[in-house]
């Protein structure tokens, strides 16, 4: 498990960690969300031991992490650039990693390699972006890590590679445990991996919920009263966080379970009504604004 | 498979492959470049050694020197390619600590599985491994090499280990000073000029200070030590100029193993100062890399205290350095305005140092005006050493060591004497120039502090004429803690005579100061070699005569007596000399010296004499037809006649005349009548005073009595008209301008 309790980090005057506190769970896929600026990387950097925090405690596995490199050898950090050794191949950098980290698996690597199509005896300086990317997640994955931390990794990444890298995500969490923690200031790259998000604005921690619960919790209704008497009656005593009208036709994003909310919506009468599937960007919005971010200006761009 | 399952021998390929790729560059870059500097020349040098031996027919003893010199000079302790080597140490500091300038390679290393302090020691046992490999494979190749030519002998296989350990410290130094000031940066540019002021300032402010005793201090030489402490780079300079020097001047043909122990006493205190740079050095690089943080890349300089310490010494020694600039420019500060003037510069200076490094730390023009607290603080320290040089709060000019504290002392006249000029006593002296500076060990310690209390106090009283006051010399004590202390002092005119020959009088001070005594220049087997040695006798009428067939031995132990018996402060004040005895040697070192002759060195002038060199001084007077006699003050000085003045007012107003800054008018009148021209000169003395010099107790300065001989169109001599001897004819002759 990794935990960070009430972690600061000022670089001069500006605070790119301000009393952050996380716990990231073994065996789930938490995602790191944030706007540029909003201390991801920071706080990914301050977990995988190259940072040291101004104050509070980073722990992996109850052992603190900066400048301990037992520690360092269940970790593998994946930077938004990350470096490659100049004229190094695939190859190269396998090597390499075989030789620091004990449980790198050279040979799933070459499958890997040559599942994404990528040579592993070329140069990576003559690779694109995408596939440096790529060798990175690679490199990363067959590590034999308990943790990954990855920094924009899907940043770059085609759609189809996307989602194969996030099959090879599920296939390691389920295989041997791997706990990847995954930054992006991307809400929709997240969506459909994280078992857990936490969003974090300028140096601080906003939110930090288990996908499922957030999901269990809030539903959003499409609903056509037959008068307002009806309207009045239905949202009594609801937890209503967004409450959009156009029209007759009523969009509300309510707290609570499903049967509860059904329940409540029966006491009045209704010509339309139909509880819509939530997305995470909705989810986020919606939470956000009750502690009053206005999540679109920073997430969804 | 995982890379714990890998076989021992996959596993050491695998990291060869990685290392060979990381240091491969390494190899291939300063392999050749180290070869292409050491090797080529041990090669070509051995070459022309060995050409240039057998067409100057030299003999065996000479040929096997020569070659032993080209392995001195190769990897020896002659060797002078620290230039190389210490860039090379700051290129390999940069290669294994440029990670720290960027962010990827930092996330990159900072994430792997290892301590901060494993990657420091890696890094620099790679470096050094690397280096240490390398330069040892080609100092091999060069000894054996050596070898071959039959050049080794026990004495340079010490002064090849020798010069190893010593560049393999000075690598060492440099690569850790390098890497202190890439510890302490943000960015290769800076750390690159972090590195170039490190490696220099010592330095610099060395050399400062010691201008400062030169534009602050009367009594300042210019050739006392200079203070500069952990410096490498000056460490490496001064090995290197001591061992210039020798290249050059020695002839001795000897290469033994006491030579090359006396010589590297002489320069250990470089290498203890190269060493313990490197220690503290290393010091703090320990101490730095633990605090630094990753969040440092692109700072310019990473920790404020340092930062405040650069600009502070930046704009010291950019200011001290203008101030410096300033005399030269000014040639010497004359006057309390120019002081003043100064003392404004330097602080101008440092105002605008201190914006510059400002805009250079922040790369931002508009930061011109920002560390004002530091520029302040560097302005204060300024004006205090400012103070302290002016006021000479050190007491630098009225220093004087307890004679307890004192082995011996010399006292060298600087602006008169004997002339002195050999090439071998240059090897080791690396200050004064001349005879004395070498041989003259007063054991009189006390005679000596005496004459230099009194001599410094004239100093500080001077104010730019140094012929005003005294007699300009360089006393220099060789402390019992093996210093040496030299302060310029101006012996004053009235100095006690007593004490004076006490000094000058002694057997020590003699020996020490009349290069006849030289025995090494006038040792028997120079003398009685078929070297070319000149000998000749000028005479005060300016005739020389040159003789090639002197037996030399004689004459040197004739004049040994002479000086012996005579030589003293009173005798060489009171009496002019007759003529001098130069003696020149071209080969193997060119030596000159000049040895003045006085009427009562009876013993040297019987040895002239009997060889034809010295003319009667009757004769020469005979054949006189013409006499011109010149007054350059005509004009009073200040409502007073020239000779009305005081003894001091004579000297004072002499030397501005002499100096061209006043003319009082002069008047000229040539003389033909045998009998005037008889009264002249029997009021005359001839104006030789070699030491102890400008008599104005004993002539009348304001006249000068020129000679011309009648068979010589050439040489005019000189005379003086001895104290109230002027006769009236004269004084009425030249009492108005023409």
């Amino acid at each position: 498990m990794i935990e960070l309790i009430e972690v600061n980090k000022a670089f001069d005057e500006i605070k790119a960690v301000n009393h952050v506190s996380l716990k990231i769970t073994d065996g789930e896929v938490f995602g790191l969300v944030g706007t540029n600026g909003a201390g991801k990387s920071t706080t990914l950097r301050t977990i995988a031991g190259i940072i040291k925090p101004d104050s509070g405690i980073v722990c992996v596995d109850n052992r603190p992490v900066y400048d301990n490199p037992d520690v360092k050898k269940d970790v593998f950090y994946i930077s938004d650039d990350q470096y490659f050794f100049p004229n190094s191949t695939p190859e190269d950098m396998a090597v390499f990693y075989s030789s620091i980290y004990k449980d790198f698996d050279k040979d799933k690597f070459d499958k890997m390699t040559t599942g994404f199509g990528l040579d592993t005896s070329r140069k990576i300086n003559t690779f694109s972006k995408g596939m440096k990317k790529q060798v990175s997640i690679l490199l990363g994955l067959c590590a034999g890590t308990k943790y990954l931390l990855c920094d924009e990794t899907f940043d770059g990444l085609d759609p189809v590679v996307r989602q194969g890298v996030k099959s090879l995500f599920a296939a390691e969490i389920s295989d041997r445990g791997l706990t990847p923690v995954i930054a992006s200031h991307n809400l929709r790259e997240l969506e459909d991996i994280c078992d857990h998000v936490g969003l974090l604005h300028d140096g601080g921690v906003v939110l930090s919920q288990d996908l499922s619960d957030m999901k269990f919790n809030m539903q959003k209704i499409q609903c056509v009263f037959k008068s307002e008497e009806d309207e009045k009656k239905a949202l009594e005593g609801l937890d209503v966080l967004i409450h959009d009208v156009r029209g007759r036709l009523h969009t509300i994003t309510v707290r609570g379970e499903r049967t509860d909310i059904e329940k409540a919506f029966k006491r009045g009468e209704m010509i339309f009504f139909e509880i819509l599937a939530l997305t995470l960007e909705e989810i986020f919005i919606s939470e956000t604004e009750v502690v009053g971010y206005d999540i679109r200006k920073f997430i969804l761009g | 498979m995982t890379s714990a399952n890998l076989s021992w021998v996959d596993k050491v390929k695998a990291n060869k492959k990685i290392m060979s790729n990381r240091n491969l560059w390494t190899f291939v870059l300063v392999l050749p470049v180290v070869f292409i500097a050491f090797i080529v020349p041990t090669v070509l040098w051995f070459i022309r050694t060995t050409n240039y031996g057998n067409m100057h027919s030299q003999s065996a003893e000479q040929m096997l020197f020569e070659k032993q010199m080209v392995v001195m000079r190769t990897i020896g302790l002659s060797s002078d390619l620290y230039l190389l080597i210490g860039a090379l140490g700051i290129l390999y500091a940069f290669a294994k600590f440029s990670y720290l300038f960027s962010t990827s390679k930092l996330d990159f290393y900072l994430s792997l599985p290892t301590t901060s302090a494993r990657r420091v020691q890696s890094a620099y046992m790679v470096a050094l491994s690397n280096f240490t490999g390398i330069y040892l494979i080609v100092v091999a190749i060069a000894f054996l090499i050596s070898a071959t030519t039959g050049a080794v002998n026990t004495a340079v296989v010490i002064a090849v280990l020798i010069q190893t350990a010593r560049m393999l410290v000075f690598f060492y130094a440099c690569f850790t000073i390098a890497t202190l000031a890439i510890m302490l940066s943000g960015t290769k540019l800076i750390a690159l000029i972090f590195t170039a002021f490190l490696l220099c300032f010592p330095a610099v402010l060395g050399e400062e200070f010691h201008q400062f005793d030169r534009i602050f201090y009367k009594t300042s030489t210019g050739y006392d030590t200079v203070r500069r402490f952990l410096c490498p780079l000056f460490d490496a300079n001064s090995v290197a100029e001591y061992w210039f020097r020798y290249r050059f001047y020695s002839k001795e043909y000897v290469m033994d193993v006491p030579f090359i122990l006396d010589s590297y006493r002489e320069l250990f205190l470089y290498d203890i100062d190269m060493i313990l740079a490197a220690i503290i050095a290393t010091v703090l690089v320990m101490v730095v890399y633990k605090r630094r943080r990753a969040e440092h890349v692109g700072k310019t300089i990473i920790y404020k205290p340092v930062r405040w310490a650069v600009k502070i010494i930046i704009c010291i020694v950019t200011s001290l350095a203008g101030v410096v600039a300033l005399n030269t420019v000014c040639h010497s500060i004359q006057s309390q305005y120019l002081y003043v003037i100064f003392g404004f510069a330097m602080l101008i200076i440092c105002l605008i140092t201190g914006g510059f490094v400002e805009i250079c730390l922040d790369l931002d023009i508009k930061s011109f005006s920002k560390g004002r607290r530091q520029t302040l603080m560097a302005m204060a320290i300024l004006l205090l050493i400012f103070f302290i040089y002016r006021g000479d709060l050190l007491g630098y000019d009225s220093y004087v060591p307890t004679p307890s504290s004192i082995e011996s002392a010399s006292i060298i006249n600087v602006d008169e004497g004997f002339g002195y000029y050999y090439d071998e006593s240059r090897r080791f002296s690396d200050t004064i120039d001349g005879y004395s500076e070498l041989h003259m060990k007063l054991s009189d310690v006390d005679s000596v502090v005496k004459v230099a209390r009194k001599g410094m106090e004239c100093a500080r009283r001077n104010t730019y004429n140094k012929h005003a006051d005294g007699w300009n010399s360089i006393v220099t004590y060789n402390m019992k803690d093996g210093r040496k202390i030299y302060r310029n002092i101006i012996i004053p005119y009235d100095i006690d005579p007593a004490l004076m020959d006490k000094l000058t009088g002694s057997e020590e001070y003699i020996k020490g100061h009349i290069p006849c005594f030289d025995d090494n220049l006038f040792s028997e087997e120079m003398l009685n070699s078929d070297l070319s040695i000149s000998f000749e006798f000028v005479y005060y009428n300016g005739n020389g005569v040159a003789d090639y067939n002197i037996p030399i031995k004689e004459f040197i132990d004739a004049y040994r007596q002479d000086v012996l018996e005579h030589y003293k402060y009173s005798f060489i004040r009171e009496h002019s000399a007759v003529g001098e005895v130069l003696i020149k040697i071209d080969y193997p070192s060119y030596a000159y010296v000049s040895l003045y002759v006085y009427e009562d060195f009876t013993r040297s002038i019987e040895f002239l004499k009997k060889h034809g060199l010295y003319v009667d001084q009757k004769s020469f007077l005979e054949n006189i037809d013409e006499i011109k006699v010149y007054n350059a003050f005509v004009q009073p000085i200040k409502s007073v006649n020239f000779n009305d003045l005081s003894e001091q007012g004579k000297r004072d107003a002499f030397y501005l005349w002499y100096y061209g800054r006043n003319d009082y008018g002069s008047s000229t009148h040539t003389y033909t009548d045998k009998g005037q021209i008889k009264e002249i000169l029997d009021n005359c003395t001839y104006d030789y005073y070699v030491e102890w010099g400008y008599p104005f107790d004993k002539l009348e300065k304001q006249y000068s009595v020129s000679v011309n001989e009648n068979t010589q169109d050439v040489f005019e001599r000189h005379f003086s008209f001895k104290l109230n001897s002027v006769p009236e004819f004269v004084i009425e002759d030249l009492a108005s301008e023409n």
